[in-house]
């Protein structure tokens, strides 16, 4: 069986593209894994609009309600090869392929880490990558962020619920985070203390985290003895898929598409936090938007070049 | 636990999930266990103390969620893990 469509990813913008490729009647298989990307562990959402402060990951069981009531597939999976042959994807998914006329990659991007010697050793005992997750085990705890944008400062303002004092460790000069979320995050008072122009760089603990060694000196040691440190420092895009179907990137990997979501490849889109298209703006808003886009594009595509594919494919024997 | 006819679980296993309000994996665990009605305890560490303490004790670390089938401790929502303790094929 060929599909019209194979989406990998669902978050946002595979779910987007879902429920569009399903109104258009597109036989459309959707594979992801974890189920609901950044969104589902993006804690309130306020400025998505129509859906005032959801719970991301409620928000992502909504959409995904949407995909499957439109006779979207959706299995849950980790796609381990992608190969395009003559306007045919093949896709594998725990050692099964599956073939479409065109695909869509919306699989986000990793997580960045901040990359010390101490730093995978001490995961989730005192190092942590999702705050809404564990921020709320730090009750009366001294915690420390890392990160200057947005999903720093949600994240501030989420543990500051729980924990008795929480550092905000910026890189940079300035923070690059939503005023509104900024705004909730001086209402905390000295509760919250940012130290800006500071970066880790040490990790200390044996079973679990002790402190953390900083660039600069903070009252007068630069040593800052902490229970938990989140680390949010944005995202790195993964190259799996684009170095296999040979898609053309930007420097730091970033899969390079036309107004129509479209890549270099033909039947090949992209949508979302794997590409850069809307540049350092990267919201739920823009990736259901550019999921709605692709999957427009996809459909025009199926038609247009669709039999190309059951010309040149042959099942697996 | 034991396979009904139609194949579903009936689980007699002791369930309990240590948990947070907003964690993703908490959240797939819990809506797992509906749907193979699997009876589950759950434990919000952010306000049960005594939950957290024995939390952090047992699993060594502080990472959500984590999930004690009969006594065996599962850390994060370990899948395949979940399914070989509770007999899910
Ligand atoms: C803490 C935090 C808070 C945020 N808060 C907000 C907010 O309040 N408002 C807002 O607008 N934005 C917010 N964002 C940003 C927003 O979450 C992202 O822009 C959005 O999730 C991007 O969606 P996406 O679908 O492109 O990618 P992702 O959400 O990253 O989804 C990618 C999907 O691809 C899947 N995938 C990856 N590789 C594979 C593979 N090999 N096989 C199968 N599946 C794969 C993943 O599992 C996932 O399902 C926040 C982000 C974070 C981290």
């Amino acid at each position: 069986m060929i599909y019209d469509l194979i989406i990998i990813g669902t978050g946002v913008a595979g779910l987007s593209a879902g429920l569009y490729a399903g109104r258009y009647k597109m036989k459309t298989l959707l594979i992801g894994s974890p189920f609901g990307g950044e969104t589902a562990k993006a804690g309130s959402i306020w400025n998505y609009p129509g859906a005032r402060g959801v719970d991301g990951y409620d928000l992502m069981r909504i959409m995904e309600a949407q995909a499957k009531n439109v006779g979207v597939e959706i299995i849950e999976g980790k796609v381990t090869k992608t190969l395009a042959e003559g306007h045919c994807f093949k896709i594998t998914v725990d050692g099964k392929e599956y073939v479409s006329k065109t695909l869509i990659l919306t699989n986000g991007a990793e997580r960045r880490r901040l990359g010390l010697p101490n730093e995978t050793a001490l995961a989730n005992k005192g190092v942590h990558y999702c705050v809404t997750c564990d921020g709320p085990v730090y009750v009366g705890k001294v915690v420390a962020m890392v990160g200057g944008g947005d999903a720093a400062v949600k994240g501030v303002n989420l543990v500051s619920q729980y924990a008795k004092k929480v550092y905000l460790l910026v890189r940079g000069k300035e923070l690059k985070a939503e005023p509104i979320n900024q705004s909730e995050m001086e209402k905390l008072g000295d509760k919250v203390e940012i130290l800006f122009e500071t970066a880790v760089t040490e990790i200390i603990g044996t079973d679990k985290l002790e402190k953390v060694v900083l660039s600069r000196t903070h009252d007068g040691s630069n040593e800052l003895v902490l229970d938990g440190l989140f680390v949010e420092i944005g995202v790195i895009p993964d190259r799996e898929f684009s170095d296999s179907l040979k898609l053309g990137t930007d420097e730091r990997g970033y899969i390079i598409v036309d107004k129509s979501m479209k890549t270099n490849v033909d039947g090949v889109f992209a949508a979302g936090d794997a590409t850069d298209f809307f540049g350092s703006f990267k919201q739920i808003v823009t990736a259901a938007a550019m999921g709605a886009v692709a999957a427009t594009s996809a459909y025009q595509d199926a038609k247009t070049h669709g039999e190309l594919c059951q010309l040149h494919w042959l099942p697996a024997k | 636990m034991w396979f009904n006819n139609n194949g579903s679980v009936n689980n007699m296993a002791t369930v309990k999930i240590y948990s947070t309000p907003w964690c993703t994996f908490c959240r797939m665990a819990k809506d797992f266990f509906k749907e193979h009605n699997v009876t589950y305890t759950e434990y919000d560490v952010s306000v049960d103390e005594k939950s957290r303490a024995e939390m952090l004790e047992r699993s060594k670390q502080s990472g959500v969620p984590v999930i004690d089938i009969d006594g065996e401790l599962v850390i994060g929502f370990d899948k395949s893990r979940v399914f070989t303790l509770l007999g899910i094929k």
